[in-house]
């Protein structure tokens, strides 16, 4: 019983990072309908520049964050408009391969630079449980992971909501002809989106560079997890997306309770087929493209 | 009128292209990137040769590119001894001695890249002897090239077990470690501790950890261990909760871990959390270099035992460089950054074998190549290494343990090395103080 | 998906009178497949390999294009039937040591088993649901595979048989295999499915609107896809001699589908004729870089895509306004300007 309880805790945690992970993927998704192969790899370029920054040039972590947040955007902005936006209208598949080129490029070049080896961000709560009792245990680091996703998940979601920036978002991704009537520039919009991706990426790159640690081409494998909560979610819903988390993450932790460990990575990915097919729009599909 | 004639232009020009772009590869053109490429003159006999040509397809990117670290120093440094020193090798069609040249192929860590590469070294630069390395992934699609082709092939890094999957082979030679070697010695290390001999396997489904499932279990029937198996674990596994708790409620003082450098990292973190650090853990594959035990957090590397490929005690020496195990480890650490990687070894050893193999034949005769590696009988870094039936030529794998260090913040020691008796295990092993459950 | 308004879509260039060039497309044709298939008497064994990465890259470009270019599905899933094929060559010849000739019909059957198996779960996905549900399925079957004892977990299976066939032989293996997904897709859309096709392309919801019946359609080419991809899978590892879960089911065989079809034209069926050459060229090309050779691929294909967002043929079509294999239905001579896809209805 101790044991299952902590399962659920634990899911629901790791979720909550799953989640952090996907939410970026997400609005690209909702909002141009991108399938972005890119994002995880970009999520570990943000990981290789926070390690990068906090040990060579600032010594903290926080203000490393915040250079690669800057630079980030930049490259967010730089891909969108120099190369995405002028394939968007060409059909998805065109759009497709330009993002497994840049993932390609980025991985490889990554690669060169930094080389092979196995690479993490030290995290000062990665020795603290913050929760320490006979029915659970609550590591620091899951802890602040949970937090800061949660937090991230819902600053976005207000300002999506909320803000000009995120009506003119909003309206880009529902209906591109009316959006553009009305005189938003929807290209524009799409740039904003895609740095604030990449935003939300660098924050999931700082969480799973202090978790889980990364190589130069660790993004693929985050990329699944990333695309799998997305979808179930909904797509361009970020509730969705974190609800999304919590499914893949309890799926995978209550797999491993019930079968064993060595089917947990797979129960997570029959759970998502079972819901995809159940929902094939995702559970909080609220923002219909076209 | 104009719409056939080009219809007809373009299907003539798709399968001219096709044809044309077969016959160019054909003739060997763009070799080297930068050869002038005059198109259809393949370098033909091999007595017209002015250099011996060691094609290498190893793993330059991806995730078993990490092997692949000291390769550019370690070739420097052996060819220089190779082609400045001695001058080259005497090869008797070319009437004198000949340099070697080590033409590089990236496999990125793939095995399907690998049979793609490995096969244009073989068809289009027409290499003497071709080289595949490390893991089934890097050893087996280059074996079964040099099959397909006839080449002569040399490989390394990968056990002995799987290789020999892929046989039995007629043109591959491996130098390989042996499953049953390496896991006696990581017994031999449990041993020498005192625990309460319950044994958990961390294992994963790949080679590694199929095979240690299969070997451990054979070799600890019978004795008072007492194994626990809480089955196989998928790569890319990010939470270990369940893993742990089945561990910890088995009471298990030793785990054996197959796990690649993230998940182990991952894995022991979460055992930190979750209060259960048992008195010895072996981990094979992930924690091989200093710079990942020393990633670990809260000291976690401390007497962390696994099972070493290569070591700077190894009181051997490389006939090629004439210099020892130790001299080597230490110009490795006097010219470059961080504590020596152990596949340093390999790479020596491979010159070693291939020079001597090479300078015995005296040609370059696909089968008399073959035959003189099959032939090679020689002390190198690794000890005396000769091949057996199955083309294979055994080399140490050890018990060792990571323990705070002068130099660096980890340094390896050799704690037990019965399966190679010749290499002094001094040092004692120890249960770190970290333990607890 | 939507509507889509690329120029390829539409129906370019004159009709043209219908002389001399039809009468003589199955001479030349005819006569281009004896040139490919004598190759090995005067290519190099160089030569010869490119020739079998080249036809079975194709084939896998027919297929995936099948799928993205004609019928809207969108799948990043396709490598499941590649490692499908592979697996179960590996299985009847070292496991089983039975004939090679075997495992196509093996591969064939769980292809289209599993084909059939998942496409009540994808096939109510739509969209980039589909896109990314068809990778779950390959993802979850690569990790399936990796816990499955029957083929010995992750630790992959060398194909000792395949070492002894002649270069040759496989060489002409392949050129089947490519020409003849080239072949199938030509014939899929000369014939009323490929009036379907043409029209749930162009729209979707005006084709369904006439009488189109979309999930039949869709389905019919996507089992067909699929077999014609385990068998490729096959020759594929045939040629490659070592199967392993993380290779066989990787995403990288989905990467140089996509590749050849955008990068030759999507929706063409020159498109992935071009595309594979164009792929197995550059890759050889690159291979003489180690190291940089991925990032050379990857800024090639994002370059190229800038350059051509249509792809080649596109590219060419748009500028000659031609195509060598015509997929079009052409109305009698003299009846004017053709109405295209509305005169397909009624499939």
């Amino acid at each position: 019983m101790e044991l299952f309880v902590q399962t659920v805790v634990s899911g629901m945690l790791v979720g909550g990072l799953y989640a952090a992970i996907g939410v970026g993927l997400s609005l690209v998704f909702g909002i141009m309908g991108l399938t972005n192969i890119a994002h995880g790899s970009l999520m570990i370029l943000a990981s290789f520049f926070v390690m990068f920054f906090s040990r060579q040039v600032t010594g903290g972590v926080v203000t490393a964050l915040l250079l690669t947040l800057a630079i980030m955007a930049l490259i967010g902005a730089l891909t969108q408009g120099l190369l995405i936006n002028r394939v968007l209208d060409k059909g998805p598949e065109s759009a497709l391969l330009v993002t497994f080129g840049l993932a390609i490029i980025a991985q490889n070049v990554l690669q060169l630079v930094f080389g092979a080896d196995y690479k993490s961000i030290s995290s000062p709560f990665a020795s603290v449980n913050v929760i320490d009792t006979r029915w659970v245990i609550v590591s620091g680091e899951y802890m602040v992971n949970f937090l800061v996703s949660v937090a991230m998940l819902l600053a976005l979601h207000l300002m999506i909501r909320k803000t000009r920036l995120g009506r003119s978002i909003r309206a880009a991704a529902s209906n591109v002809v009316a959006a553009e009537l009305m005189g938003v520039d929807t290209k524009r919009a799409y740039i904003y989106a895609m740095c604030l991706a990449m935003l939300t990426g660098s924050m999931g790159g700082l969480l799973v560079g202090q978790t889980f640690g990364f190589y130069s081409y660790s993004g693929m494998s985050y990329l699944i997890i990333a695309f799998g909560v997305v979808v179930i979610g909904g797509m361009g819903s970020i509730l969705g997306t974190l609800i999304g988390g919590f499914i893949l993450g309890l799926a995978q932790l209550l797999g491993a309770y019930f079968f064993g460990p060595g089917v947990q990575v797979l129960v997570g990915y029959l759970a998502l087929l079972v819901i995809l097919a159940l929902r094939p729009r995702g559970l909080l599909s609220n923002m219909t493209r076209k | 009128m104009a719409w056939n004639r080009k219809k007809k232009l373009l299907a003539v020009a798709l399968c001219a292209l096709i044809a044309f772009a077969l016959s160019a590869c054909g003739g060997g053109g763009g070799g080297e990137g930068e050869s002038s490429g005059e198109a259809g003159e393949p370098p033909a006999a091999s007595s017209d040769k002015d250099e011996i040509l060691i094609g290498f397809a190893a793993p330059m990117t991806g995730p078993l590119s990490i092997f692949m670290g000291p390769t550019p120093w370690v070739e420097e440094l052996c060819l220089d001894a190779i082609n400045n020193v001695n001058g080259g090798i005497y090869i008797d069609e070319a009437g004198g001695k000949l340099p070697i040249r080590v033409v590089y192929a990236d496999t990125e860590s793939d095995s399907n890249k690998a049979m793609e590469v490995a096969t244009k070294l073989v068809t289009e630069n027409k290499v003497d002897i071709l080289v595949g390395a490390w893991t089934p992934v890097g050893t087996n699609p280059i074996s079964a090239v040099g099959e397909r082709y006839e080449v002569p092939v040399f490989t390394f890094g990968a056990p002995e077990e799987s290789w020999l999957e892929g046989g039995p082979y007629n043109w591959a030679t491996g130098m390989q470690f042996n499953y049953d070697m390496l896991c006696t010695d990581v017994i031999n290390m449990w041993d020498k501790l005192d625990t309460n001999k319950k044994v958990g396997f961390v294992l994963d489904t790949d080679v590694d950890g199929t095979t240690g499932r299969e070997v451990y279990t054979r070799l600890l029937a019978g004795t008072d261990y007492e194994i626990f198996d809480p089955g196989a674990y998928t790569i890319g596994t990010t939470d270990f909760t369940g893993l742990i708790s089945k561990l910890k409620d088995a009471d298990c003082d030793i785990i054996t871990a197959d796990m690649i450098t993230p998940d182990f990292t991952v894995f022991w973190k979460q055992c930190h959390q979750y209060g259960y650090v048992p008195k010895v853990c072996t981990i094979n594959k992930g924690m091989h270099y200093e710079a990942d035990v020393e990633n670990l957090d809260s000291d976690g590397g401390n007497g962390i035992t696994f099972s070493s490929l290569w070591d700077k005690n190894f009181p051997f020496s490389s006939p090629l460089l004439g210099l020892s195990c130790n001299e080597i480890a230490d110009k490795w650490e006097s010219e470059n950054e961080g504590f020596y990687p152990y596949s340093i070894g390999y790479d020596v050893a491979m010159y070693d074998i291939l020079y001597d193999a090479l300078s015995r034949a005296q040609t370059l005769d696909k089968a008399a190549v073959r035959q003189a590696i099959l032939d090679t009988d020689i002390d190198t870094v690794f000890g005396n290494l000769t091949f057996n039936d199955n083309q294979c030529a055994r080399v140490p794998a050890i018990g060792t343990q990571w323990l705070p260090g002068e130099k660096f913040a980890f340094e390896k020691k050799v704690v037990a090395s019965e399966t190679f008796p010749a290499i002094p295990a001094n040092d004692p092993i120890i249960i770190p103080a970290t333990t607890q459950k | 998906m939507g509507a889509r308004t690329s120029g390829i879509r539409q129906i370019g260039g004159a009709p043209g009178p219908r002389g001399g060039w039809a009468a003589r497309k199955p001479l030349v044709l005819a006569a281009a497949v004896v040139v490919l298939a004598l190759l090995p008497l005067y290519a190099s064994d160089y030569g010869i390999s490119v020739g079998i990465l080249i036809f079975l890259y194709m084939s896998l470009g027919q297929m995936w294009n099948l799928l993205a270019g004609y019928s809207g599905l969108v799948s990043l899933g396709q490598q499941a039937f590649v490692g499908i094929g592979g697996y179960t060559l590996a299985m009847v010849t070292q496991a089983y040591h039975m004939s090679i000739a075997l495992s196509f019909f093996i591969a064939a059957g769980v292809s289209l088993a599993f084909a059939l198996v998942i496409s009540f779960p994808i096939f109510k996905m739509s969209g980039v649901y589909f896109t990314v549900g068809t990778w779950i399925v390959s993802e979850a079957l690569l990790v399936f595979f990796r816990n499955w004892a029957f083929v010995k977990y992750d630790a992959g299976y060398n194909i000792t048989v395949a070492y002894r066939i002649s270069m040759p032989a496989l060489y002409l293996g392949a050129l089947a295999v490519g020409l003849g997904a080239t072949a199938l897709v030509y014939f899929i859309l000369r014939s009323r499915m490929g009036l379907a096709l043409m029209a749930i392309r162009d729209d979707e919801s005006a084709a369904e609107a006439r009488g189109v019946r979309l999930y039949r359609t869709k389905l019919a080419c996507f089992l067909i896809s699929s077999v014609y991809t385990g068998i490729t899978g096959v020759v594929l590892y045939l040629n490659i001699t070592y199967v392993k879960p993380g290779a066989a089911f990787g995403i990288d065989w989905t990467v140089c589908m996509v590749f050849i079809v955008v990068i030759g034209g999507l929706g063409t069926i020159e498109g992935p004729v071009i595309g594979a050459v164009i792929y197995v060229i550059l890759r050889q090309y690159t291979y003489n870089f180690p190291g940089i050779s991925m990032i050379m691929l990857g800024v090639a294909a994002v370059a190229i895509i800038m350059l051509a967002p249509e792809g080649i043929m596109g590219a060419v079509h748009g500028r000659f306004g031609f195509r060598l294999f015509s997929t079009e239905r052409r109305p009698p001579p003299g009846t004017g300007p053709r109405q295209y896809p509305e005169d397909a209805a009624d499939v």
